[in-house]
């Protein structure tokens, strides 16, 4: 099978949090990535889809930290984007660690919800489907090609409950108190999804990293801006840089002295807490508390999550 | 075009029964009609750049006097319905699902119709002289059959 080259500086990058660990990140990295899919109550009977695919020969293998997330072990020859059940919107292919961001949020029917960066909707659907199609979300996007996919799958999946909307998520600021929960998924250099698109690498620098840094940096403030007192935050990237990751949550800790990191914990997952150093940088302690998710601990793609509440 | 005539034709056409479309809303604007929640109306949402609300439900035509439901509005409310459903075997749905029209003799009255397969509902039809005219938006039909 044809494996990436993966650039020198990229490998070089991590070997200082992982010493020796380093090679299996890396053949991690040049591994394809498990094919998962969830299932959509909003429209599906989980358990008579699960036996139909079954009964058509799908292999199935629960995700542990998602009820309704499932990995096909024989994707290659099933075509999930084939299959009656996609048609139908009873199942949608979503990669198992971004199951985990909506999880971590844990919508409640009644919440007014903001999806900051939301394109093209994995997230959203699943979180209207959480919120059994109650409540109101509110999933934006500036780009408008992907907010048309957006549209699509919301449509596809069934979800009334969601407004959708075009904006640069930074004018969120303006906005003030306004939702009870924020998802912030942020855009990030994509570090963890090599795994599925290996044209990642041709766009990776540090250079680009410290880009998106600055416009992370710009919409986490926002986010916090429009949150309601008492309400949380979810950030997550799909990448390991630290720049993107704990850099930004130290900066938001810098500027707002009215949030805290909470401690997260999911069943089933494997995952480390965020680093405290990068680079002879250090950042706020609290940053411990958030969750690094290596493409090795899990066989999934690469994560990194924090839940801030607004006190 | 108003929130009566929608569920009125909903009702004449396919039997849907008007109480379930209670807790929704219809948004209705340029010939678009979106289906949501009240609670979503009931929002604050001063500020917000909005693209769309909910789902696209189906769209009508003033001047011609028509209305018609989308395949995803149909998926949703199709279950609900007692006429003019035409039910297709495996090889039709296959066809249908790729992109191809069907002929097919139904007791369906001429207009548009409940595609089922089995207990699914598959969406949207055009029924006339003995043919079903294909309504699945191109974007998501099929274009080769399942493997397994
Ligand atoms: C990681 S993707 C989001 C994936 C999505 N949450 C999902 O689960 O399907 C990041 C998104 O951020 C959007 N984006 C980039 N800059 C933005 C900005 N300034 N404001 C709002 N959205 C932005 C991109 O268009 C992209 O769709």
């Amino acid at each position: 099978m044809k494996q990436p080259i993966l650039p020198g500086k990229f490998k070089a990058r991590y070997a200082s949090l992982l010493g020796e660990e380093n090679k299996i990140f890396l053949k991690y990295c040049k591994m394809p990535l498990r094919k998962s899919i969830r299932i959509n109550t909003i429209k599906a009977n989980a358990k008579e889809v699960v036996s139909a695919l079954k009964d058509k020969g799908w292999e199935l293998e629960r995700v542990p930290w998602f009820k309704y997330g499932y990995w096909v072990k024989n994707a290659d020859k099933v075509a999930i984007g084939n299959s009656l059940e996609y048609f139908l919107g009873y199942i949608y292919p979503q990669e198992a660690a971004s199951m985990l961001p909506p999880i971590i949020l844990n919508p409640k029917q009644e919440d007014f919800v903001l999806d900051m960066a939301a394109a093209p909707g994995s997230k959203t659907t699943q979180l209207a489907q959480m919120m059994d199609n109650k409540g109101c979300i509110v999933a934006n996007d500036k780009d408008t090609s992907r907010i048309k996919a957006l549209r699509f799958n919301l449509d596809v999946c069934g979800v009334v409950n969601t407004i959708v909307s075009r904006m640069d998520g930074i004018w969120f600021k303006e906005l003030k108190e306004r939702f009870d929960l924020v998802l912030l998924d942020a855009p990030c250099s994509g570090e963890g999804v090599i795994r599925k698109s290996w044209n990642v690498l041709s766009r990776w620098s540090v250079n680009m990293i410290n880009n998106l840094a600055g416009l992370q940096k710009g919409l986490i403030g926002a986010a916090i801006e429009t949150l309601k007192p008492g309400g949380v935050l979810v950030y997550s990237t799909c990448t390991l840089a630290p720049e993107e990751n704990e850099g930004v949550i130290d900066f938001a800790l810098k500027k707002f002295d009215n949030i805290k990191v909470e401690k997260v914990s999911v069943e089933g997952l494997k995952w480390r807490n965020g680093i405290e150093e990068w680079e002879g940088k250090s950042f706020n302690s609290e940053v411990k508390k958030t969750m690094r998710i290596w493409p090795q601990d899990n066989d999934t793609q690469a994560f990194f999550i924090a839940k801030v509440r607004k006190l | 075009m108003n929130r009566a005539k929608i569920i009125k034709w909903m009702e004449q056409r396919f039997g849907i029964n008007r109480g379930i479309f209670k807790g929704y809303a219809f948004i209705i604007k340029n010939g678009k009609v979106w289906l949501t929640s009240r609670e979503v109306m009931n929002r604050e949402l001063r500020g917000i750049k909005i693209e769309s609300v909910g789902l696209l439900f189906g769209r009508y035509s003033e001047r011609k006097g028509i209305f018609k439901p989308t395949t995803n509005a149909l998926q949703i409310f199709g279950k609900y319905a007692s006429r003019n459903i035409v039910e297709l075997n495996e090889r039709e749905r296959d066809d249908y699902l790729t992109g191809y029209d069907l002929e097919k003799q139904c007791d369906a009255g001429e207009g548009y119709v409940i595609i089922k397969y089995k207990h699914h509902v598959l969406g949207c039809g055009l029924y006339r002289n003995g043919i079903i005219k294909n309504q699945i938006p191109k974007a998501r039909r099929r274009y080769s059959v399942e493997e397994v």
